[in-house]
């Protein structure tokens, strides 16, 4: 990629724990019966990594950019970030199950698909994603449960509003691993001041941030600052525009992409603070190892405006594994049903 | 049958009393406490194992409400190796014990670079006393050499419903602002977009808990395929070497989920675990007579340099353990 080419992001890919669906056949039994408006659900995605071969010949690997449910999508705590694994991010999601399989294939997808993305725009719009920005990634399931059979029919959504015209890379800002932009001691720095900094927040904060350098008059010593998005004014108050970098949670891995939340970040960016250039950091860190050399970082630019009268149009239906729009299945009668595990025991 | 067995496991473990007072080094067997000790270190040292609380109705009294057993979910089981073929390199060889007994088993003994699951054997680092045994353990599961064609790729189309009008009425807008999604799995060799660069691969999600009839911790694993479709036991047989597949390795209803999975079945666990302990005990005895022999006489032991703080420190661990 250079100055200039569209911004290319790395979608989100589903992946939902066996006990989620167990979860869900006890939340259809006992709570939802025939109910089958939206609720909602818990998911949460960590940082993309890619993995070393031990084997020297091999290149190293990036891992799909998961966005998991676990057992626990069901459980509504006060906070948000309550309830999901460490190193992970929350993410609020929206389920319509439906009672059959008629109705699962006859629903109004694209009409559910647009609630999701105008409430995400109206998050935008209110404010409401500077104060709880995990509301930016927002998604929506569909799902059928085939309760006799064990089979879980499903569909996943991940809206990204569309930028138009897309977001470009800037002069330079060419995506660049952060290890040729900060040297290890003002990594260590970074990586200090931003597990202090996610020690403190709930509600997303933690996956979307602000940084700036701070200048301490008689130091030479560089040393980071890390913020809330609501504290944009203060923060980079006589900060240059240049000097400004942003940061997230990347579930992606890929060398030169980031990941979908940054999609609608940058709508929020430019929506709320009239950005039109940004430096952006994606934070992505080996779990518990406090190493964050991952990272990429890049500059953006982005549209002119984003036309407030109507709601922007929005993608992001993901494909099947045949690279299709369409539904998955999972079947876990193998996992599930007691005829078949009476096979498989010994 | 199944359920015939797990009824009967149930009642032989509603019987058998909670483990008291240590027996950790007699026996290698360990009380809840310690379980939850060695976990809370675990969790401290490898922060990507947590405790989780499993079913309401499956909770242990024994065990803390918040501390009911440890996961780490998504460790990628890189190598799609399915026949995987013996060579001499993947001899297993026979480790003796000093008096010949209870020898066990190394395996891919002649390979340089071990073929093994890293992310899981770097996950369970630092996990103490249990650390070799489950490294051990977990290097019996073989994973897969991974070149040829992934088979799995066409679902059955018989458990399908008809989906063809499905996706009819949904129409994405151009979108030139996203990688394709990837499909590929580690058989694609051809280069069309940075989206090859992703892979699709196994991943498996790792359990331990507390087996209160046996006294010792349990592994237990959960598999998802390259679509993160739930693995079937048939599948995950594929991993295992059929050495261990269904005795060592076998699939039983995990103690605080409604859920079937492989698991390593403890029945050797304590004993394997005392052999470890009492070997590295010698080890480290044997290491500190040796460097005790190599201060000259005027350095003490109280004025260490930085570099034998680590074998004194181990030698202190032992010493706890004694």
């Amino acid at each position: 990629m250079s100055a200039g080419d569209i911004l290319r992001f790395a979608p989100f890919s589903s992946a939902v724990e066996a006990t989620f669906w167990h979860a869900l056949t006890t939340q259809k039994i006992d709570v939802y019966k025939l109910d089958d408006d939206l609720k909602d659900v818990l998911g949460y995605y960590s940082t993309g990594n890619s993995v070393v071969s031990r084997d020297p010949g091999e290149a190293a690997i990036s891992m799909p950019a998961r966005l998991c449910l676990g057992a626990n999508a069901f459980d509504r705590n006060e906070s948000s970030s309550r309830g999901i694994p460490p190193f992970s991010y929350p993410s609020v999601g929206q389920i319509k199950n439906t009672n059959t399989i008629e109705e699962f294939k006859q629903l109004d997808k694209p009409a559910l698909f647009k609630r999701v993305a105008d409430q995400i725009w109206h998050d935008i719009v209110s404010g409401d994603a500077v104060t709880q920005p995990h509301l930016l990634t927002r998604f929506l399931l569909i799902t059928f449960a085939d309760l006799k059979k064990y089979k879980f029919h499903f569909w996943f959504a991940f809206p990204a509003l569309l930028a138009d015209p897309p977001c470009a890379l800037a002069d330079q800002g060419e995506p660049r691993n952060v290890t040729e932009v900060w040297d290890a001691n003002e990594l260590e720095k970074l990586s200090t001041a931003y597990d202090a900094y996610r020690q403190e927040q709930t509600d997303g904060n933690a996956a979307f941030f602000l940084i700036k350098k701070k200048i301490e008059d008689g130091d030479d010593e560089k040393d980071f600052a890390v913020g809330r998005l609501q504290d944009w004014n203060t923060f980079f108050e006589g900060v240059d525009h240049n000097e400004r970098i942003v940061g997230f949670a990347d579930p992606s891995s890929l060398p030169a992409n980031p990941g979908w939340p940054l999609r609608n970040f940058l709508v929020l960016l430019q929506h709320q603070w009239l950005v039109k250039q940004i430096k952006v950091l994606c934070f992505r860190e080996i779990p518990g190892k406090k190493d964050i050399s991952q990272s990429i970082f890049l500059t953006v630019k982005l549209p002119e405006s984003v036309s407030a009268d109507e709601n922007p149009k929005a993608v992001g239906w993901e494909k099947n594994p045949q690279g299709k729009l369409g539904p998955r299945t999972a079947d876990l009668a193998p996992l599930m049903d007691p005829k078949q595990l009476a096979d498989t025991s010994v | 049958m199944n359920s015939v067995q797990t009824l009967f496991f149930g009642i032989r473990e509603y019987l058998s009393p909670v483990l008291k007072n240590s027996k950790f080094k007699e026996t290698g067997c360990i009380t809840p406490e310690e379980f939850v000790a060695a976990g809370d270190f675990l969790v401290y040292k490898c922060p990507t194992w947590n405790w989780e609380s499993g079913e309401e109705s499956k909770k242990r009294d024994y065990l803390p409400p918040e501390k009911q057993f440890l996961i780490t979910r998504n460790v990628p089981c890189l190598r799609r190796v399915k026949q995987m073929e013996y060579t001499d390199e993947d001899a297993e060889t026979q480790i003796e014990t000093e008096n010949g007994e209870d020898a066990w088993v190394a395996t891919h003994s002649g390979r340089v670079i071990v073929t093994t699951n890293i992310e899981v054997i770097q996950a369970i680092e630092g996990e103490g006393e249990d650390e070799e045994i489950v490294a051990k353990r977990l290097s019996q599961i073989k994973l897969e050499e991974a070149r040829e064609k992934e088979e799995d790729n066409i679902p059955d189309m018989d458990d399908i419903p008809d989906m063809d009008d499905i996706a009819d009425n949904v129409v994405e807008e151009e979108d030139p602002a996203a990688i394709a999604a990837s499909s590929h799995v580690p058989s694609s060799s051809h280069d069309d977009g940075p989206s090859d660069k992703i892979l699709q691969v196994r991943t498996y999600d790792v359990f331990i808990t507390y087996d209160k009839y046996y006294q010792t911790p349990r592994m237990w694993l959960f598999g998802y395929d390259e679509h993160r479709r739930p693995l079937t036991s048939v599948q995950i047989f594929e991993d295992v070497s059929q050495d261990y597949a269904k005795k060592t390795v076998t699939i039983e209803t995990h103690p605080h989920l409604n859920m079937s999975l492989a698991s390593i079945h403890p029945c050797r666990h304590a004993q394997v675990m005392k052999k470890i302990i009492e070997k590295m005990n010698d080890e480290s005895i044997k290491k500190f007579e040796k460097y005790q022999a190599q201060l000259p006489a005027s350095s003490s032991v109280n004025n260490p340099g930085n570099g034998n703080n680590a074998l004194q420190a181990e030698q202190a661990q032992v010493r706890v353990d004694q």
